[in-house]
């Protein structure tokens, strides 16, 4: 028994090193990308670090807005801006309720909105959250808040990932880091993304041909809840909007029903409205003029559904 | 609990450090230790179902001991048809109800006739199909007097519940696996450093193997409509990789696992897409299930005995039964009956145990011969593996008529960084090829393995898990 533990403690404790050694070996030779389980999500189309950098600059605003991205490519500031109301935008890449509960309690006490728009993608609901971590550890300094965050669900590619990023702060820190803008995508002040796609591109509108279920995490609508009683105890007006997605999309999934029941009952318990563009569908958008892929809007398709909201807030607040 | 999870790998040090520290000196604490480590490994997905299990067990160590003390036959019989209508009672129930009430109410339909589906939303418990199956060996061997009824009943729950092969095997038999509960558990060494091997490389075989492919197939399986025949068939083969990392995977780790609590379970699998024909396939692959309807299902039909066509009748029930016990669908039954139509010639023309030895003995490299033979029979198998893969028998056929069709020439539609992993099946064969007259692939002996080379594997093999495992999946076999 002696030897057997010795030697298991032996190879536990040589472990350790030479995982740190293959690590700094990834990063100087830049070979992260072939290793799936390394994700540095670090200056990444979801533009997380400019956001969080210019966070900052924002304080007290009328309007924020979180969830995935549904919510930094579908809520723009310039629009809100049109109608007299400041606002951030602190969506991102495949935000869960449970990343978003994450951002909010780290930021709320700093930005101090007076609304918060939370974006319901069902999507999100049935996903456990670790792309988002991962970006949200990739594009922010390492603290407690994101240690906890990565390690209450450890998973080898978030434990990877933070260590890869640990390295990447020694060789490279997190102020010496700029994020450009990519060819169809770009970064608006304000934390809002715009997608400018010519009509030439091909937009893939339809990927899964069978009808799906959608799966819903109760850790998922534990956050949401847990959100909205943060911002409740703040004094903060939450509103859940469910974007819109294609009709071709939303007809790929058995049960947007459930999806639809589920959340006005968390919104009716709380007492807060629940907005959702595609059930009963509020507006009509066109799959081809106003989405640039099955569930995007392209900026015409934002225009067109950030008015509609902005003027049925103004319809709520100011009623004829 | 998964076995590939942060849970499990907190959860079987601490048992390990106490089963051999602390309860090492005394049989009762060992077994103790068992059934409370068991209860709480399996309590962990759904502590409600530990009663289902507590109860079906307990009704066949009631039936045990009942069958002890009566000698009548008509009693005995009496007492055996309890635990098996229970038992097998619990998994009609839970795994089988609405199966029965749909294919009822959708045959009625089919002559004509509405009938209202009153389908119920059964949770089925994880591993039912094992523990039962596990529990029925029990009361079948004591009534057959092949073993005596344990009174000990801390030792019997421990057999029951022993959580390496709880959920998904190997499906031990009374006979083999209760006797060990009778005795006091000694540390063994080499033992210990076996099993530690064997985890590892089931991890490597579920976690970098299985969940890779997952995603890649669940990709392809639910959108096949819009993919060429040649990603179709990519598709079937990297399932057929997934189902074997997937299943034997956990065999090696539950096996591993019990080696290091002085326990040797059953094989469940040798090689099985190293064989030469199916029925090679069938003695290599879930040997526990296979063995287990040999022995309470095809020997009591008479097995080999009587004429070809009594041989032949109990074949296709054995294939028939064994896909009706993966799940309550008709793709299962139909890749059972596949099987059965690729046996049937063999049993017909007495070819089916011709490949009873290891493939290319003594060689390094098989003939081409055998390369045809082996080819061939991962071929077959691949396309079974269709049904079992469906979501019906209407797409299985579609899927493959799509295979055969003129897009197999085309270049399969996958990106390049979906299989960056591919590197790793070749490992996997290649070591698998390597060792195949061995237990299992790392079972890496001296002299032949110097120390370095053994360490250099095992660091590999940690880092290529820790670096290129997939997205966790559940293990494919504990929905049946």
């Amino acid at each position: 028994m002696k030897s057997f533990l010795r030697l298991g403690l032996i190879f536990l404790i040589t472990l350790i090193p030479l995982y740190f050694i293959i690590l700094v070996a990834i990063y100087h030779s830049g070979t992260a990308k072939y290793i799936p389980n390394v994700l540095d999500k670090t200056k990444n189309d979801g533009f997380l670090l400019s956001r969080l950098r210019e966070l900052p600059n924002y304080k007290n605003v009328d309007f924020l807005f979180l969830g995935s991205s549904h919510a930094c490519r579908e809520f723009d500031p310039r629009i809100f801006k049109q109608y007299g109301f400041s606002s951030f935008n602190l969506g991102s890449s495949a935000q869960t309720p449970i990343n978003s509960q994450f951002l909010f309690t780290k930021y709320i006490n700093f930005v101090k909105p007076k609304q918060l728009i939370f974006e319901v993608f069902f999507f999100v609901f049935g996903n456990d959250g670790v792309e988002s971590a991962i970006d949200i550890v990739s594009n922010s300094e390492i603290d407690s808040h994101n240690l906890s965050m990565a390690l209450s669900k450890p998973n080898l590619k978030t434990l990877n990932t933070l260590s890869f990023i640990l390295i990447n702060r020694v060789f490279q820190p997190l102020p010496d880091i700029s994020e450009h803008n990519l060819p169809f995508d770009s970064y608006i002040s304000g934390g809002y993304i715009e997608k400018t796609l010519p009509d030439s591109i091909n937009r893939k509108l339809s990927t899964i041909s069978k009808k799906r279920k959608i799966s819903i995490r109760p850790e998922q609508v534990h956050a949401l809840k847990k959100i909205i009683e943060i911002a409740k105890d703040k004094n903060i007006i939450v509103t859940l909007v469910a974007a819109p997605v294609t009709q071709e999309f939303l007809n790929q999934f058995k049960n947007y029903d459930d999806f639809f029941r589920l959340i006005s009952e968390v919104a009716g318990k709380a007492g807060i409205r629940y907005i959702d563009y595609n059930y009963p569908a509020t507006v009509r958008f066109d799959s081809r003029k106003d989405f640039y892929d099955s569930n995007h809007l392209t900026q015409k398709g934002v225009e067109k559904f950030n008015r509609h909201l902005i003027e049925h807030f103004l319809d709520f607040t100011n009623p004829k | 609990m998964l076995f590939n999870s942060i849970e499990f790998a907190l959860f079987l040090p601490v048992v390990f450090v106490v089963y051999w520290f602390v309860t090492a000196h005394k049989l009762k604490f060992q077994n103790l230790l068992i059934v409370i480590s068991s209860f709480i490994f399996y309590g962990w997905w759904d502590w409600r179902f530990l009663f289902l299990l507590v109860f079906s067990a307990s009704v066949d160590y009631v039936v045990g001991l009942g069958l002890a003390k009566q000698q009548q036959l008509k009693k005995r019989k009496l007492l055996l048809l309890v635990s098996v209508s229970v038992n097998l009672g619990l998994l009609g129930f839970f795994k089988y109800y609405n199966f029965f009430v749909e294919s009822f109410a959708d045959a009625f339909t089919f002559m004509g006739r509405e009938l209202a589906k009153s389908s119920l939303k059964i949770v089925l418990p994880v591993g039912i199909s094992f523990y039962t199956f596990q529990a029925l060996s029990y009361s079948i061997d004591v009534y057959r007097r092949q073993l005596e009824p344990t009174k000990d009943l801390i030792a019997y729950f421990a057999f029951i519940s022993f959580f390496p092969q709880l959920v998904a095997g190997p499906i031990e038999r009374a006979t083999h696996l209760l006797p060990h509960f009778y005795t006091l558990r000694t540390f063994e060494y080499a033992k210990a450093i076996d099993g530690l091997r064997q985890i590892l490389w089931g991890l490597f075989k579920k976690m970098v193997i299985a969940d890779n492919c997952a995603t890649i197939v669940n990709q392809i399986f639910d959108n096949s409509v819009e993919y060429s025949g040649s990603t179709l068939f990519l598709g079937a083969i990297l399932f057929a990789f997934q189902i074997y990392g997937d299943f034997s995977g956990y065999s090696d780790i539950a096996i591993g696992t019990a080696r290091l609590f002085g326990f040797s379970l059953m094989r469940n699998f040798a090689y099985p897409y190293f064989s030469r024909d199916i029925a090679e396939f069938w003695r290599r692959w879930h040997i526990s299930l296979s063995t287990w309807f040999r022995d309470y299902v095809y020997i009591p039909l008479g097995g080999s005995q009587g004429g070809t066509w009594m041989k032949v009748r109990n074949t296709v029930i054995i294939f028939l039964l064994s896909g009706f016990w993966h799940g309550a669908n008709w793709t299962f039954i139909a890749w059972g009956f596949i099987h059965a139509l690729y046996f049937i010639p063999l049993l017909i023309f007495k070819k089916n145990r011709v490949n009873t030895n290891t493939v290319a003995d003594g060689k390094s490299l098989p003939s081409l011969k055998e390369l045809a033979q082996i080819a061939s029979t991962f071929l077959l198998t691949t396309l079974a593996w269709v049904f079992f893969r469906s979501p019906n028998i209407y797409d299985a056929f579609k899927y493959i008529g799509k295979i055969f069709s003129g897009s197999i020439l085309t270049i399969p539609e996958l990106e390049k960084k979906q299989i960056i992993f591919v590197p790793f099946i070749i490992l996997l064969v290649a070591m698998e090829w390597l060792q195949r007259d061995k237990q299992h692939a790392l079972q890496l002996e001296s002299p032949r393995f110097p120390r370095i080379v053994k360490w250099t594997i095992y660091y590999g093999l940690v880092f290529i898990i820790i670096f290129y495992a997939g997205s966790q999946q559940e293990f494919i076999y504990f929905q049946f």
